[in-house]
Order: C-alpha cells, then structure tokens, then sequence
C-alpha cells in the first residue's frame, strides 16, 4: 500500500517538481538538474510587460468571473434543492454537464456565438466563456452543503419575523459558507487556468495561459518554467486555503 | 394572548386530505394540544397556522386577523420545532434577539428583553455559549427563549420534547406549563405522546386521519371517549364490542363474547351495536372464595407483567374475552399478587365500564 501510495505521489508529483527545480536557473536553457541556481528568471518575467500585461487580464477577468459564478451558481443550486423534484436529476445533469464536456467542443461553440455577436476578442466574451465551466463547480460545491442544511433553520428565522430573502441572508448562507468559499475559489483558479476556450475567443488579447503557449511556440526558455511555477504557487496557495478551513471539498463541513 | 380560530382549515394535496375541515377555537392564554398518530394532520395543521403552509380551503383567525395568506414572518407566531433549529453559528443571545433585529427593536430595547427573558429561562449565565455547547434541556430553553421573546400572539409547539430523554422530558413538561401559564400565552401543543397531552393541556383534541376525533378536557377524553379509536389510543383499556341486551332504567345490559356486563349511563336501546371500553386500572382482581356468593366474572391468569409500580394481568374469563388489568403494588394498600393459571374473581364496577356508540 505505502509503496504504490508513494509511486502514485512521486507520479503525480515529479514534473511539477522538476519545473520548479528547473525555473530556478541562472542558464539560458532548460535542463535538469540545473548547472546553476538563481531567481534570474523571475526577475525578468516580473519586468516584463507581455507577463505582466497577461496576469493582470488574467486577474481580471477571474475576479470578475468568480463573484458571478458564485451568484448564479448558488441560484441555480437553490433552485435544484428546494424547486420540484421531478426532472430534478436530469437538470443538474445537464447544469453540470460543461465540467465533463470536452472544452475543445464547448470552445467551439462559444466562438461561434462570439463570432455572431462580435465580441470575441474582448471580456464580453471571456467572461461569460468562463462562466459556462465555473458555474457548475458552484452548483456542486454549493448544493452539497444545501443539502445537508436543515431547512427548519430557515423556518425558525421566518416564524421569527425574517422575510424568506433574509431568513437566506442570516441563516441559510453563513451556514453553507464552506460550499460558497469551496465554490469561489474553484471558480477563480479555473478561469485563471483556463486555456482552451480563451485560445478560441482571442486574437490579440492575452491572457497568462495564452502568453505561456504563445512563448513556448517561439521557443523553450526558463522564463516559462518562472511563470509556470508561479501560478502554481497562486494555485496552490488557494488550494491550501481551501484545505486550512477544514473543507471537505464539495461536503461543506466545518470541521473544528 | 389572543384567541386563534381555525375554520374549516383543509390541506389537500391532489386527491388526498392531509387535514379535513378542522375547527377549532382557542381561548386566550389556553394550553391546547393536537394530539394523535404519525400522519394524523396534526404537524399539518400546526404549519398552517405558523404559516408554512397554505390551507386549501378554511379560514385561519389569530387576535382578529384573518391569516390566510399573511407570510410565516408577518404572524407573530412563536415556534419551537422538534430539533430546537437554533442557529448554530450564533450565540444564545444572538439566537435570542434574531426576532428582535427583525422587528428593528433598539439596541437598548434588545439588550432589555433579551436579559429578561435570559433569567425567566434560566439561562443568563450561558448567554455567550454557542448552541453546541448546550445541554438538550438548555437548547430547548434557549428556543423557548427566542420563540417567547418577541411576544408572539400564539406560542407553537411541534413535539418539543421528542429529542430529550425521559427524565429530562418530564421535567421540562412541568416547566413550560408553568411558563405558559406564568405569560398566559395561548399555546397549541403538537404531540403523539398521550402522557404528554394528559398532564399539560386544558384541552385535548385528538385527531385521526385528517379529522377530529374528540375535543375536551384531560379527563373527559381518557374517561369518555367518544369513539373506539380514541379510546385506544389514549392509555391502555380493554375494549369489547356487542350488543345492548336489556334497558332499564339507568342501567343497561349489554353481552359481549358471551359474557353480560352492566353499563351504567346509557342512551342505549335494545339490541344496539356498541363497544364498551374497561379501563385496566378500573377493575378489582381477587381471590376465588370456595363458597363465597361474592358477584364477579371467574377467570384464569394467562399471563403476568412487572412494571415496577403495576403489575399488568392477562385474565382470560370462563367462556369470555380475555381482559387486561392492571393490579397496584404497592405495600400500603394490600393487593393480592397472583400468579399464572391462578384462578381468579374480576370484579367490574357498573360505572367502569363504558360504553361507546361509534
């Protein structure tokens, strides 16, 4: 068991390793081990307008995907714990069916739309391409813990003179905060990864995972190992975030 | 303080009654309880009047309001569910002046009511805790708190006991009547527990299948059950049906499984069906005397059960049903104990055995 267990790790693990390894050259070139160590990739990717100019519409466009993929989300959460149940099942399905679709199709038919309304190119198209694969994290994240919430709850606050809406505010979601926390930053680290359906709806935009590629079809140098490792770093700094708070990713479960 | 009225109140849901033209008036500051079997209507009927559910036809009166269609938050209604449903993110207090915030109460106002209601519960000290920290008697105390706080028309209680122990629950029994009682709030109780409604109501309404059986007080419906079903389901009793023999004039014959038995009040006419119900606690169980001419019904013990301050008899009579009875044990007045296949003597008081007309 410990053996296949760390075979898995190491498996999982090593070319992430191997890169961070790498982007700490002071060479021109990638290899492994490095002759040399030094941070003289970061420095220049951090000084350099196109990395920079990347990040911060990637940046955008992820703080503005996140806070409305977790309202649309939890909408569409509460709709399917407390709406009919009939046809229940298959309307999450098909709700939640981008997160299993391959994005290269789902990229597709959004540039067609895109190409229709004129706005490819632009964050009206980026944000709503976004939207179509966060959102479900959202529903998931958010209507697990609906469901282990008590609706009593939310009963107890009306009789006590609450209006439904914020019987909701007050009660309803302080409680199901880890799903709605869970939700949001599955929602920002996936539209701040997100490559394939970007690379469909921009021309001249570009966003960090798009500069990455496009670097890389000129040429392989450690700049890129830089940045990757840096959005690893930001990716994997949420993740422990989610992780500190006791999440059980999709239950919702405080655990103190 | 307000007297509610419930008028005609029905709940269909496509063909099916859940509750069936219900009425019912509660006086101010009346304690009374629906009291019957899982699925009688009576959880059903206690929504409609919070307000969670919309009646499908009838009238719902609280003070001199109509009700129907007033939302769950507009009826000053004060609830405590099964669970307690306190907020677990929020402090007792904060739990406590929920209401208050929503009715936009002053801070000053609120740091009032809530201290007052702290200490009519007992609770000042735990005013901080968090409702996990509590103990099940202190979260219900602190739901009573914040059910009571906001001065509800009507206080609703949907089986407030059911999550507590036995000790617990007869001692919290004895303490929310006296609460009741002390803010003579008009109260309608939800329960399936028959000691329960016994020992806290002034009045009983036993429902069944959507319907009311009976309504009365305590005693009447224990002791003069208007029907089979609720003579059944409240307390243990021997129930016989048969046939009306002889009237004459205040007493009637009736024969049942072959054997005869006096009935004292009677609107019975000869040759009626009718059920008499004997209530174990009410028939006298003694020694077979060789000789003695002593009135009664021969029998034979067919079983036996200790319970402590009772023990319950199985008589099966020469020729007759097999009755229940329940023999006193207790060391000051001195009851006989008997054992199996003893041979022994029921005696049945005219006015223990009641009849029912259903």
């Amino acid at each position: 068991m410990v053996l296949i267990s760390s075979l898995v790790l190491f498996f999982l693990t090593a070319p992430l390793v191997i890169l961070v390894i790498q982007s700490f050259t002071n060479e021109s070139y990638l290899s492994f081990p490095p002759p040399s160590y030094g941070v003289r990739w970061y420095g220049e990717v951090i000084s350099s307008e196109d990395w920079q100019k990347a990040t911060i519409l990637s940046l955008i466009i992820a703080a503005i995907v996140t806070p409305l993929s977790l309202v649309f989300g939890t909408l569409v959460a509460f709709g399917l714990e407390r709406g009919p149940r009939s046809g229940k099942q298959t309307l999450q399905a098909v709700m939640i069916s981008p997160m299993v679709l391959p994005h290269i199709v789902l990229g597709l038919g959004l540039f067609k739309i895109a190409l229709q309304f004129n706005i490819a190119d632009s964050l009206w198209a980026f944000v709503p391409a976004h939207l179509t694969i966060t959102i479900p994290f959202v529903i998931v994240t958010v209507g697990a813990s609906l469901q282990t919430f008590n609706v009593t709850l939310e009963e107890a606050a009306r009789s006590l003179g609450a209006s439904r809406f914020w019987a909701v505010w007050y009660v309803t979601l302080p409680i199901i905060r880890p799903g709605l926390i869970a939700g949001a930053i599955f929602s920002f680290i996936i539209s701040f990864d997100e490559f394939i359906i970007t690379f469909f709806l921009a021309t001249f935009q570009r966003t960090l995972p798009l500069e990455m590629f496009s670097t890389l079809m000129y040429q392989v140098k450690p700049s890129i190992a830089a940045v990757s490792a840096l959005t690893l770093a930001v990716t994997a700094i949420l993740t422990a975030l989610l992780m500190f708070r006791g999440q059980v990713v999709g239950g919702g479960k405080i655990i103190k | 303080m307000s007297n509610i009225e419930l008028k005609n109140l029905s709940k269909k849901y496509g063909a099916v009654s859940a509750v069936n033209g219900i009425n019912l008036s509660i006086k101010p500051g009346e304690f009374v309880t629906l009291l019957g079997p899982s699925g009688c209507g009576k959880t059903t009927t206690l929504r409609m009047v919070a307000g969670f559910i919309r009646p499908t036809s009838g009238d719902l009166i609280i003070g001199d309001k109509n009700m129907i269609g007033v939302p769950p938050h507009r009826r000053k209604v004060g609830l405590v569910f099964q669970n307690y449903a306190l907020f677990p993110h929020m402090t007792v207090k904060k739990n406590i002046e929920f209401g208050l915030k929503m009715q936009k109460d002053s801070p000053i106002d609120m740091a009032k009511k809530v201290a007052e209601i702290l200490e009519v519960v007992k609770l000042s000290e735990l005013s901080e805790r968090m409702p996990s920290e509590l103990s099940g008697g202190q979260q219900q105390r602190v739901a009573l708190a914040r059910a009571l706080v906001i001065k509800p028309e009507v206080l609703l209680l949907d089986e407030p006991f059911g999550a507590l122990d036995k000790k617990l629950r007869d001692h919290m029994r004895v303490e929310l009547r006296d609460l009741q009682k002390k803010l003579n709030i008009s109260t309608l109780f939800v329960t399936h527990d028959q000691d329960e409604a016994l020992s806290m109501s002034d009045r009983i309404v036993v429902m069944n299948e959507g319907k009311i059986c009976q309504i009365g007080k305590p005693t009447e419906i224990y002791e003069q059950p208007l029907s089979v079903f609720v003579a059944s389901f409240m307390g243990l009793s021997n129930i016989l049906s048969g046939k009306c023999v002889k009237v004459s004039k205040d007493r009637a014959i009736v024969e049942t499984e072959g054997v005869l038995l006096e009935v004292e009040r009677h609107e019975l006419n000869p040759n009626d069906t009718v059920s008499v119900m004997i209530r174990p606690e009410n028939i006298q169980i003694t020694q077979v005397e060789r000789g003695s001419s002593k009135a009664g019904y021969l029998g034979k013990i067919v079983s036996k059960i200790y319970l402590g301050s009772v023990v319950q008899y199985a008589v099966k009579l020469n020729n007759g049903p097999k009755i229940l009875i329940n023999g006193h044990n207790s060391k000051i007045t001195n009851h006989p104990s008997f054992l199996v296949d003893n041979e022994v003597l029921l005696s049945l008081p005219s006015d223990a055995v009641y009849p029912i007309l259903d």
